[in-house]
């Protein structure tokens, strides 16, 4: 019985005109942000060779580079008036009053004063504290911060390892699914919430909720076989994209000797994409089945472009953010570091998600002996 | 006059102060997003149009709620008043409502010591949501379906994100790279979609 | 076990308000009228009874089932809504479908059963057409395939006839009749010739409360012998209106037959006329308001 509501589901879904306009914005978003700059970085690659004179950059752990990175990017926002913050996981440009600057100023003097050698850690350390005082939260000045945002030139060695990494344990083709991934996810912040938000609603506009209410099907079937018809058909197109867009890859990986790894486009996706779908789209059913109204929209989209702004950086620091950026080809050894980071942050929407559906079937449930309405006057014009 | 007041009254009551309950929330957690403090012209911009232009979407896309509901839809048809009389009253009010919102912004702004021309800010501002809300009207108005009303705005606002080259005049975010001169165009944009959004809602049954 | 729904003492409270107040009723097998005017309480008690709304205080059981036995309640019943209508861009055929597959039938069940049930609706023919281009009758016509599709022992239908036409509202009731011969139908409404033509058990419903309940025959009974009718001119009209009890008035020209219910006889010239149950639905809503009044008072 589950198998049939599900497929009547989908059919459902198949039919929505919400439906036909996601397939065609992610087909064409994701078309056009890979088709121009993605595969094109791929296609200059070349084994790096002694004697180059630059290799690419990587993110520093050195401290001395760490000071002076970041007082170089103190200074010129000093010099400008304007700080970049991101409090709430959104971009805030930080203005600060007269008084406020001439403090900053002393104590970018006092840090820049000394030579490198006579600055301690230590003491960089309080300085940034005290600028984050001045400019709020969310700033570059913070410890976690800066110690991940300074990028120095590679050497040989490293670009050496850095290939090795690419085609070895990257394969080509799982690099390139995360570049995919980079891009996919951000539409998938927001166009699953218009897909649930319509079938959450599509019963009380077609005015069946009372007739659907009154059969024998458990709220855990109805919810469920609609929440994994529409998971389904959304994830459709994005590993149909995946697979196509990872074919060009594949042949480059023969040419450059490399067997890429064929199942990329499901494996990479399955734990970038998939729990970022499934928690847009439970929270949309959630919001939509508790206020029947379309109230998901606007806070959902404000969450998803809200994160989008809200990036400090474009490759890492996944922390809890619903986008997991990865805006570059390859930086394998970098990605391995940060893997597990990336892992427990999927597995927490993934958690949330299914949490979401649970909660969304409880208030099915509810509401199904309550009349309609989970709250509030149940139907006064009673006949 | 009176009927259009009760008339509007109604749709307040009934289907619209969610959204103007979401309008003043959008204002009251501003601090946490954008900052007022000591802005010059484009970063006054940016806060409107990267953060205010949302209160457009909100505010002119809920517009045909109550007849999406095709009985209401007969019902209201049958009356003496056309139904363009029905619709008018509920944009002025979103017009009005929208002056107000965008007035705050200002006038917050100044407060925290902007440097920058309000009057050249508003007239910017106030078209360009404007306009991005007369594109979830004209969608709601064309599919009898305020969700998919809010898709194409917010879907719209995304596209120029990265895409702004390709909209021409059109293009949302100007203002905020200096181009102050798209005013019109977005005025003209609205009016020709908040007017032909009632003329095809109304045209199509 | 036997087939009836028992409902002791139901009470239903929204709030403040009482819409159901020690409702005792005992359904039997066969159609069931539920009679009262709209505010009434039908649709509440009918909602009770389709779980769809839970109970304040009081028992029911359905064929031995309590009430709060959700789900089997479900199985046991269809219910076809006051406002029934479906996804507007399903066909007829994939409406019933979809909604027996909710009410937990299996796909073999469904192949024979599903167009053998638009059949018997009168809707084979128009399997294909789309919900949203179905007019009112056959919208109904598909509610009340949804209710029977599962063979429930329990039909309860709010309102079936209402916006019917005259014969689609006549082919409606056969049909409930056709179907109630082996189950329970409780069926509301507030147009009395609906129930006249096919209840043999009856209960009205005022204000919440149970003011009537038995057979036809009986409830005709309160009213046997004292109903006239007689001709007036049409001047007299608006005094007679005021001091009896009218049902009925056909002017021709400038004289009016009216039908009146009184205790006894009202004008010389009034003959006795054979009471149906509209005189005597009138007489118990009249005797009942003005108990209320002499209560109030």
């Amino acid at each position: 019985m589950f198998g049939a509501l599900f497929l009547k589901e989908c059919k459902q879904t198949l039919k929505s005109p919400v439906y036909l306009i996601y397939v065609v914005v992610f087909v064409l978003f994701v078309n056009s942000q890979l088709s121009n700059d993605g595969w094109r970085e791929m296609q200059e690659l070349q084994e790096p060779m002694p004697g180059q004179s630059y290799y690419g950059e990587t993110i520093t752990h050195d401290k001395a580079l760490i000071m002076e990175g970041t007082l170089a990017n103190l200074m010129e926002e000093v010099s400008h008036n304007s700080f970049a913050t991101y409090p709430l996981g959104f971009y805030k440009g930080v203005n600060l009053t007269e008084k406020e600057m001439e403090r900053a100023k002393e104590i970018l003097k006092q840090c820049t004063g000394k030579s490198f050698e006579t600055l301690t850690y230590e003491e960089f350390q309080g300085a940034m504290e005290e600028i984050c005082r001045l400019v709020g939260k969310g700033s570059s000045y913070e410890k976690k911060s800066y110690e991940n945002r300074i990028y120095v030139p590679m050497t040989y060695e490293q670009a050496k390892t850095e290939y090795d990494q690419l085609c070895i344990s990257d394969r080509l083709t799982k690099a390139g699914m995360r570049l995919f991934c980079d891009y996919a996810g951000i539409v998938l912040s927001i166009l699953p919430i218009f897909i649930g938000v319509s079938r959450g609603l599509y019963d009380k506009r077609a005015k069946a909720q009372q007739v659907i209410f009154s059969k024998s099907a458990l709220g855990v079937k109805v919810v469920l076989s609609r929440y994994l018809a529409n998971l389904t058909l959304l994830c459709l197109p994005v590993f149909t994209m995946a697979f196509y867009l990872q074919m060009p890859l594949y042949e480059m990986a023969k040419e450059v000797g490399v067997r890429g790894d064929f199942w990329a486009f499901l494996t990479v996706p399955s734990v970038w994409l998939l729990p970022e779908i499934m928690a847009v789209l439970a929270l949309a059913f959630l919001i939509t089945e508790f206020t029947d109204s379309i109230l998901a929209v606007f806070v959902q989209t404000v969450w998803g472009i809200g994160g989008l702004f809200g990036a400090s950086t474009l490759v890492g620091d996944f922390g809890l953010k619903l986008v997991a950026r990865w805006n570059t080809m390859g930086e394998s050894a970098l990605f391995s570091s940060m893997e597990k980071e990336l892992f427990i942050n999927r597995g927490y929407y993934a958690a949330f998600g299914v949490l979401c559906v649970l909660l969304t079937v409880l208030i099915y449930e509810r509401k199904r002996g309550k009349g309609e309405k989970l709250y509030g006057k149940v139907r006064e014009t009673d006949h | 006059m009176e009927k259009y007041g009760k008339l509007t009254i109604s749709f307040v009551r009934r289907q619209y102060w969610p959204h103007m309950v979401m309008l003043l929330l959008l204002v009251v957690f501003s601090g946490g997003f954008v900052s007022f403090k000591g802005l010059d012209g484009m970063q006054a911009a940016r806060v409107m149009e990267m953060y205010g232009t949302f209160g457009g979407i909100l505010l002119f896309t809920p517009l045909f709620m109550p007849e999406q509901d095709r009985e209401i839809w007969e019902l209201e048809r049958s009356k003496q008043t056309p139904m363009w009389q029905v619709y008018l009253p509920r944009i002025v009010l979103a017009l009005f409502l929208c002056i107000l919102y965008i007035l705050l912004f200002v006038e917050l702004m100044k407060r925290g010591g902007g440097n920058f021309d309000p009057g050249i800010l508003f007239r910017g501002a106030y078209c360009e949501i404007l306009f991005l809300g007369s594109i979830g009207f004209f969608v709601s108005a064309l599919t009898n379906q305020a969700v998919i009303g809010y898709m194409a705005a917010v879907i719209y606002f995304a596209f120029n994100i990265g895409g702004g080259k390709y909209l021409g005049k059109f293009a949302l975010f100007q203002m905020m790279q200096g181009e102050y001169g798209n005013w019109s165009y977005w005025f003209m944009g609205a009016a020709v979609l908040l007017v032909f959004g009632v003329f095809m809602r109304e045209r199509r049954r | 076990m036997e087939a009836a729904i028992e409902i002791r003492n139901l009470t239903k409270n929204y709030g403040k308000k009482q819409a159901l107040s020690n409702v005792s009723l005992t359904i039997p097998q066969g159609m069931f009228g539920l009679l009262g005017p709209n505010g009434a309480g039908k649709t509440t008690l009918m909602r009770v009874l389709a779980t769809l709304l839970k109970k304040t205080k009081g028992e029911i059981t359905v064929c031995g089932v309590p009430i709060e036995n959700n789900r089997q309640i479900r199985s046991m019943t269809g219910y076809l809504p006051q406002e029934f209508s479906m996804y507007g861009n399903m066909s007829a055929y994939e409406a019933l479908d979809y909604l027996a597959v909710l009410s937990g039938m299996s796909k073999a069940e469904r192949k024979v059963k599903v167009m053998k049930t638009l059949e018997r609706v009168n809707l084979a023919e128009k399997k294909r057409t789309k919900v949203r281009a179905m007019s009112g009758g056959m919208k109904r016509r598909l509610g009340i395939a949804q209710a029977i599709i599962h063979d429930p022992e329990i039909i309860i239908v709010d309102e079936p006839t209402a916006g019917l036409d005259p014969e689609e509202r006549i082919r409606f009731r056969n049909l409930l009749c056709e179907i109630a011969k082996e189950r329970i139908v409780l069926l509301s409404t507030h147009i009395v010739g609906d129930i006249e033509a096919t209840c043999e058990n009856i209960a009205v419903l005022n204000q919440g409360k149970i003011v009537f309940q038995g057979k036809v025959a009986e409830l005709l009974s309160y009213v046997e012998g004292k109903v006239y009718h007689v001709e007036i001119p049409v001047t007299e009209l608006e005094r007679v209106k005021e001091k009896y009890m009218v049902t009925g008035i056909l002017t021709t020209g400038t004289s009016a037959g009216v039908k009146i219910i009184a205790d006894e006889k009202p004008f010389p010239q009034a003959r006795w006329v054979q009471a149906d149950v509209e005189d005597a639905y009138m007489y118990l809503m009249h005797r009942e308001s003005e108990a209320l009044s002499v209560y109030r008072e």
